[in-house]
């Protein structure tokens, strides 16, 4: 046992929820054990899902939440970029 | 919390402004990483212009990698940051032996990624399938092969970390390094975060 408390903080339960969202979006795909191809929308939900986790993983385990703000704002744009990009090749 | 580790975050510029406002690791990570994450950014938009052109060769190609080999090395890379978090957590508490212990289990998901992606590599080559077997998998290879050299230097910086800090008492100058190796280890997991989607999923 490396911690007397084995959940304790938010990055806890961020990494939960980053199982709980790669999960779903395998299980989107994998539907009872079967591929089944999907549309651009699909896609386009599931890369969303993705970047959800980027800015979970950058806000809370970067620590880029309380980092100067010229940071936080370069990468949610960065997020921002990333996302019209799929919109405008799935979309 | 660790004294020097204190005094460094009382000296920073900002955090005389803010307390709570603080700069992980040094400035040049910092640019390396977003200097990064715009190549990345450049060959995510390239892979995705030439599917729209031929969608149903990407997924063709597509339909031959084991998505659940890309799952396993996903949840492999999530767990590894989540102790990489841990790992900084118990150092700024100053027990450094747990941090060790975390950085330790980091480095063995790391290792286990890489480990997943040679039986991967290898179960393509056995099926005569390489770099040059068509345009989606010249892009599989090439983002992948270029992903796990990320992995190799992340977990060879890991080890080196892990290293360092056997004394008991860290300087400054070590709790920063520390956070260096920490977010360049949180970057390669959110590369593979859209690697996984992209190439094995959509």
């Amino acid at each position: 046992m490396l911690d007397s408390k084995v959940f304790v903080g938010t990055s806890d339960w961020i990494w939960l929820a980053l199982m709980g969202l790669t999960l779903f979006s395998f299980g989107s795909v994998n539907l009872n054990s079967e591929r089944h191809y999907i549309g651009n929308a699909n896609s386009l939900l599931i890369l969303s899902i993705a970047l959800i986790k980027i800015r979970l993983i950058v806000r809370n385990f970067m620590e880029v939440k309380t980092a100067p703000a010229p940071l936080r704002i370069a990468l949610d744009v960065w997020l921002i970029t990333l996302f019209g990009g799929f919109v405008y090749f799935l979309g | 919390m660790n004294t020097e580790f204190s005094e460094r975050c009382a000296t920073n510029s900002d955090s005389t402004v803010n307390p709570k406002i603080r700069l992980p690791g040094e400035v040049g990570i910092w640019v390396f990483i977003c200097g990064d994450l715009l190549v990345f950014t450049f060959l995510f938009f390239v892979f995705l212009f030439y599917r729209s052109n031929s969608v149903q060769i990407y997924k063709e190609g597509q339909a031959s990698l084991s998505a659940q080999l890309g799952l396993l090395n996903t949840i492999i890379m999530l767990t590894s940051s989540w102790l990489i978090v841990r790992a900084t957590r118990s150092l700024r508490s100053g027990s450094t032996a747990i941090s060790r212990r975390y950085l330790l289990g980091a480095i063995a998901f790391g290792c286990s990624f890489s480990v997943v992606k040679y039986f991967e590599y290898g179960n393509k080559f056995s099926q005569g399938i390489d770099i040059t077997s068509g345009e989606f998998f010249m892009f599989y290879f090439v983002l992948t092969g270029i992903h796990l050299l990320h992995v190799i230097v992340g977990v060879l910086a890991l080890g080196l970390l892990w290293r360092a800090q056997h004394a008991r008492a860290l300087t400054a100058e070590q709790h920063t390094l520390h956070d260096c190796g920490a977010v360049y280890w949180h970057t390669v997991d959110l590369l593979w975060v859209v690697l996984f989607p992209l190439l094995y999923l959509i």
